[in-house]
Parts: C-alpha cells; sequence; structure tokens
C-alpha cells in the first residue's frame, strides 16, 4: 500500500511537469535536501501555505484541472479583488461593518495560485471535492444543522472551536491555509520533530522512534502523530482525534461531521531550498464515500 | 509550502474573550420568556448550557443562574 502510495506521488508529479510544459532545472535536479546534525533530511525553517488556490475547484472549472498561465493570472486578480474588505460598496449596514471586523491590512491570504497551477488544493478524487458522504454521515449532518438552526449560542459548546479559541483548520492535520497566520516553524531534534502554528499557537509533536500510538481512550484536538522517514519524506500518520457533542474539531471543512475513524497520512518533502512538498491524505470510511488527497507546494 | 522571509507572531485569539461573551449575551434576548420557563441550566462537561425542562423537577431543579465576568445572562 505504501509503494502504491508513493508511486502515485511520483506518477503525478512526472505528469504535472508535462502537462505545464515545465522542466526542472539542471540546479533543482542537483539539489539534495540539507540535513540535520543526526542525519536526517532538515525540514526546519519557517513556511508559509497561503495561497489563493482554493480547497475544492470552484464549480464553474468543472474538470479544468489547471489553469492557463493567463487564467491564473486573472484568477489571482479576481480573488484579489474578492477578498479586499476595504473596498465599500453598496450601503454601510450592520453586516457591511461585521465584515470589515478587520480590515484587509490583517489579512495574508497569498497573492498567487500553487506553483503547479491547479485549479484545487484537492487533487484526488479528480473532480477536486471532497467525496460524497456516507448515507449516514449526511443524516448525522443533517441532524446537526437542524439542532444547530434551534440552538446556535446556548451555550459556549454550541460555538465553533475556533471561535472559542480552542483550535483552527491552520492546525489541522490536514494542514489549511487560513486568510491569515498561516506560518509553521518546524523545528527537529533526534526522534522528534514539531510543528508550531502561528494561528492560535498549536504545537504539534511527532515522535519519529518507532513507538505505537498511544490508546484510543487517549484523544486530542490535533489527533496522535507519529512520523517515520521514507527515503527524504517525513511521513506523519494521526489517528484518535478528540471530539465533543458537536464534533466541531480542527479541520475546518469537516465541521460536525468527522468522527473516531478518521485518519490522515502527511508528507512533507523538501524539493528545493525554499520548498517543501506537502500531501495529505484523508480517510474517514464511516463519513466519506472514498479518501481523498490534499497537495500543497508553492 | 514556502519558506517564509518573515518571524512567527504570538497570536492572543480571544483578545479577553469579548468575543464569546457578546455572542452568548445577543442570543440571550431572542430567547422568549416562555421558552425560559422551560429551561434549565445544567452543568455539562464544565460548561453550563440550557436545557429543557424535565418532567419532575423536584428531582432536577433549576440551576443557579449563569454569571460571565460578573453579569447575569439568565
Amino acid at each position: 500500500m505504501r509503494r502504491g502510495i508513493l508511486t502515485y506521488a511520483v506518477v503525478m508529479l512526472f505528469a504535472l511537469t508535462n502537462a505545464l510544459g515545465q522542466s526542472a532545472s539542471p540546479a533543482a535536479l542537483n539539489w539534495k535536501a540539507p540535513r540535520t546534525p543526526d542525519g536526517q533530511p532538515d525540514l526546519q525553517g519557517i513556511w508559509t501555505n497561503a495561497s489563493l488556490t482554493p480547497l475544492q475547484r470552484p464549480a464553474e472549472l468543472s474538470d479544468k484541472q489547471f489553469f492557463t498561465q493567463e487564467e491564473a493570472a486573472a484568477y489571482e486578480k479576481q480573488r484579489i479583488l474578492q477578498t479586499d474588505v476595504d473596498r465599500i460598496e453598496g450601503e454601510r449596514g450592520p453586516a457591511d461593518l461585521a465584515r470589515r471586523a478587520y480590515n484587509s491590512f490583517w489579512f495574508d491570504r497569498g497573492t498567487h495560485v500553487v506553483k503547479t497551477r491547479r485549479t484545487s488544493l484537492i487533487i484526488d478524487p479528480p473532480d477536486g471535492k471532497i467525496p460524497p458522504l456516507t448515507p449516514e454521515a449526511q443524516k448525522r449532518s443533517e441532524t446537526f444543522r437542524a439542532q444547530q438552526a434551534q440552538h446556535p449560542s446556548d451555550g459556549p459548546q454550541d460555538r465553533l472551536l475556533t471561535e472559542r479559541c480552542i483550535l483552527f483548520g491552520a492546525a489541522g492535520p490536514p494542514m489549511l491555509p487560513e486568510p491569515y497566520n498561516s506560518n509553521y516553524r518546524i523545528v527537529q531534534g533526534p526522534g522528534y520533530a514539531a510543528i508550531l502554528v502561528e494561528m492560535n499557537h498549536e504545537a504539534r509533536i511527532i515522535p519519529i522512534d518507532g513507538r505505537p500510538h498511544v490508546s484510543k481512550n487517549v484523544s486530542q484536538w490535533t489527533g496522535d502523530s507519529r512520523g517515520r522517514w521514507d527515503k527524504d519524506t517525513l511521513v506523519v500518520e494521526t489517528v484518535n482525534f478528540k471530539f465533543n457533542d458537536q464534533s466541531r474539531f480542527g479541520v475546518g471543512y469537516l465541521s460536525g461531521l468527522s468522527d473516531q475513524n478518521l485518519r490522515v497520512v502527511e508528507r512533507f518533502t523538501r524539493t528545493d531550498p525554499d520548498t517543501i512538498m506537502y500531501q495529505a491524505t484523508i480517510s474517514d470510511p464511516t463519513v466519506f464515500t472514498r479518501g481523498h488527497r490534499l497537495l500543497r507546494s508553492q | 509550502m514556502t519558506r517564509h522571509a518573515g518571524s512567527m507572531f504570538e497570536y492572543a485569539c480571544n483578545e479577553g474573550n469579548y468575543g464569546m461573551f457578546g455572542i452568548l449575551s445577543g442570543r440571550e434576548p431572542k430567547r422568549t420568556a416562555a421558552a425560559k420557563v422551560n429551561e434549565r441550566r445544567e452543568l455539562s462537561n464544565g460548561y453550563w448550557r440550557v436545557a429543557k425542562r424535565r418532567s419532575n423537577d423536584a428531582d432536577h431543579p433549576i440551576e443557579p443562574s449563569l454569571y460571565v465576568e460578573g453579569q447575569k445572562l439568565s
């Protein structure tokens, strides 16, 4: 299974390069990831995943997997305009003011789509969309929304984890871009990696020493992560996610849906001095009809 | 992920938790007096929350009112 995933990724990246008519420079081909003192690939530093590329492919793009250069430029211009809250259009009122609780100065969505010019961060399924829910999960979702409509704020636990300052989607896993604070500091030591997330200053400690996951009875908002090296790639598997009655845990787009069967496998690969290729495969067989995969690389 | 030239900043999300206080306070006036008669507050996982009055009120008395930062919410 592991070989299958790796093969898929390699084939996919090769295909991307060809599809875009790009070829890696000789310098990039000869580049080797630096090493930590204990000989592991060095992922350390401060990184950002801010991007204008949407998580899911917009409906109007249908089966279009890549922008042309011109289309990407037009899309970037459109997104920057759409998300500029300093632009005043129409009448000013309460909703208008609420939208400007933070002005544009505070946002940092990036100014470009990903370098591959993919039209969505989700690369699998090929339609760029989160897979359909299972019938049971769909029912849970509807029940949840009905309950939420009746009791939107009876108490703190009815509110989003983000509003309660407990967890944001940036922390993940999977680590998803936020409108701001999409920055990460990666630190490594013998047998460990740690990811500090600027958004809500979440820190994920990842043992890379072969130890098993903790008991299923021990759950955390960001799950229980274990890492291993696959050549120059850090592979991190996370399970044991924590849930409350509303199951509104930190994976933003899974609000109110994921359950104890959620499993996320991330892959971190340095591809040049200034880039980490980030992939995440998400599976939850009691919620989604199939697994799905994100790819993030500038 | 791209190398970030800047530094990480401290992020104080809750800003004193005024946002949550405002959200919960704002909700309160929308609940009608009649609805409140049939509700009680109960402690759930460390938080007070509103629940419908049960049939045997003697066994489930109305809990003390919730106070947040000195302000009564009910």
